[in-house]
């Protein structure tokens, strides 16, 4: 008994003033997080019922080990590895909701002029980011070489037979750019069908947020300071909507004291180097996923030249934090 | 991926049973009228986990709780364990077989129904926490594949907690200041490292490589829910 008390006593509550839905029972505040897509998904979820919240969250984390399953360049059942061992060779016929993400990456493709492109993948394996063990500075003769097998015009997807095609043998899809944002679309598509409305689901520091935290309090989302560890350098309020961010502390390496990070340029097949991080927001965090990306690469003057009309907050590489007018106006809003 | 697969695998844990009619004894009865406490924090190791949750969870809902606000979380316990309930209020740790408060009579009854205390393995922490006040970060927990390896105040003195992951040693060190950080690991991009210390309640730390985790307890007074980064 000794050893129990020991082991417990250090275990201390937590606050918070809250209103439920079910007015006559209490609020419970779920917490899970779990080791999935090669990150952490942490949910936060409040719902009267701990049993059914428990379940619902399950089957959300269910769906994402699907998603992965399904988009996933490394594991060899997918469906992206399957058009991948066939490039060059035969056209594969694929899921319609395979299609229908690939139809999605090629539309960001040619909205995003390119910066943001799913046919990547000859590239970022060269860099080995996505590896266990990997993170390595490749010969540039090697990127030059890779990079002219990145051209999302050379996807081929056939509406008719729904089938997609990489015209080139050294061509390869990685859709890490896209994967992890629509995973957490499908888990908080699954709790709200399972009727959890009030949840943050953060994958890796990409999040959907779902409602509130209580009838009369929103859930309050920090951006991380990118070279301060844990410190935030800015806080909002934020309801129904997602976030991501994109920053180049994350996976890295040093070599010979200059930093390399997994966010690759398709143009140059290095990293891109105006950026320390890029945070915005969009209806699905596929898209935020995808639009802190290509904020990431086009840097802090561009995309205020360009009027980004999505709220964003752009640490540049030099640390100045550049936000435009949308970002300002964001609810709650404290640097 | 199967319920129990995932279950074993994951920090929470899926319950298969009904929590109508689990408890005997009517929770009503033992706390009516009474104000809970303010402050409070449950934590409950057992092998039957969904019995557990279930008779807490009803206990709580007889209360009057529904103005506040009640975090729960659980985690898998490797070895031997005496299952049993550590109750706290305002954090001092209470023995509710002897106090007359009116959780600790329903905590009896719920200790009645679970049979506690006795030995069992690998049995599930379950965690309740209500908080009025804020608090400064209290220790760490570190996890290793999901199951909570070892819970530790922040020591008086610096110290190293040396643990081994899946690539090899990491090392851990706590600081006197209500710190925590990776000082060394064997994975290679030594992300974890470059992460910094935490110091605030509900904070983590991660090498996914080694699949260790550390979180720092207590009361979260950063004041965000989640961190965009």
């Amino acid at each position: 008994m000794k050893i129990f008390l020991c082991l417990f006593l250090f275990l201390t509550g937590s606050l918070c003033a809250a209103q439920t839905t079910d007015s006559s029972r209490a609020q419970y505040e779920v917490k899970v997080s779990k080791i999935l897509m090669g990150t952490v998904v942490e949910t936060t979820a409040r719902y009267p019922d701990i049993t059914y919240c428990k379940e619902a969250l399950f089957y959300a984390y269910r769906e994402m080990e699907r998603v992965e399953d399904l988009l996933s360049y490394q594991k060899a059942e997918s469906e992206i590895s399957r058009i991948n061992n066939n490039a060059g060779k035969t056209p594969q016929p694929v899921s319609a909701e395979t299609f229908a993400i690939l139809q999605r990456a090629v539309s960001y493709a040619r909205k995003l002029n390119g910066l943001f492109d799913v046919t990547i993948g000859p590239v970022t394996s060269l860099w080995g980011f996505s590896d266990p063990d990997g993170g390595h500075l490749p010969a540039k003769a090697d990127i030059t070489r890779q990079l002219k097998d990145v051209n999302y015009r050379d996807l081929v997807l056939n509406t008719r037979d729904t089938t997609a095609f990489l015209k080139n043998q050294g061509m390869m899809l990685d859709l890490g750019g896209i994967a992890k944002g629509y995973a957490i679309d499908r888990g908080s598509a699954k709790l709200k069908e399972y009727g959890v409305t009030n949840f943050i689901l953060n994958a890796g520091g990409d999040m959907y947020v779902s409602g509130q935290k209580d009838e009369n309090t929103p859930w309050i989302v920090g951006v991380k300071d990118p070279r301060k560890g844990q410190e935030l350098i800015a806080r909002f309020e934020l309801k129904d909507e997602a976030v991501a961010t994109s920053g180049d502390y994350e996976r890295f390496i040093i070599v010979d004291g200059k930093r390399y990070h997994h966010i690759i340029d398709p143009r140059t097949g290095y990293p891109a180097s105006l950026s320390e991080s890029a945070t915005t927001f969009a209806a699905t965090a596929e898209e935020a996923d995808v639009l802190a990306t290509y904020l990431f690469i086009i840097g802090a003057q561009q995309a205020l030249n360009n009027n980004f009309s999505k709220p964003f907050l752009i640490v540049d590489i030099t640390g100045k934090q550049v936000t435009n007018e949308a970002f300002r106006k964001l609810p709650g809003l404290q640097f | 991926m199967k319920r129990r697969t995932f279950l074993q695998r994951s920090s929470m844990i899926l319950p298969g049973l009904s929590a109508a009619g689990l408890l005997g004894i009517d929770p009503q009865k033992l706390v009516a009228g009474v104000q809970p406490p303010d402050s409070f924090s449950l934590s409950v190791v057992t092998d039957r986990p969904e019995k557990a949750v279930a008779l807490v969870q009803e206990l709580l809902d007889k209360m009057n709780m529904k103005d506040k606000n009640i975090r729960y979380s659980e985690y898998i316990l490797h070895g031997d364990h005496v299952a049993d309930i550590a109750y706290t209020r305002a954090g001092r740790l209470i023995d509710f077989r002897k106090a007359q408060d009116s959780l600790s009579a329903g905590l009896q009854a719920i200790a009645a129904r679970l049979d506690l205390p006795r030995s069992c393995e690998n049995p599930l922490l379950s965690h309740f926490s209500c908080d009025e006040g804020v608090q400064k970060p209290a220790g760490i927990r570190i996890f290793k594949d999901d199951q909570l390896i070892l819970e530790k105040a922040f020591p008086v003195y610096t110290e190293a907690i040396h643990l081994e992951g899946v690539h090899g040693k990491v090392v851990l060190e706590m600081t006197k200041d209500h710190a925590v950080r990776f000082a060394e690991t064997s994975c290679k991009h030594k992300t974890c490292m470059n992460m910094g210390a935490i110091s605030q309640a509900g904070q983590n730390l991660v090498c996914i490589p080694n699949r260790i985790s550390v979180s720092v307890t207590g009361t979260n007074i950063s004041g965000v829910d989640s961190v965009t980064f």
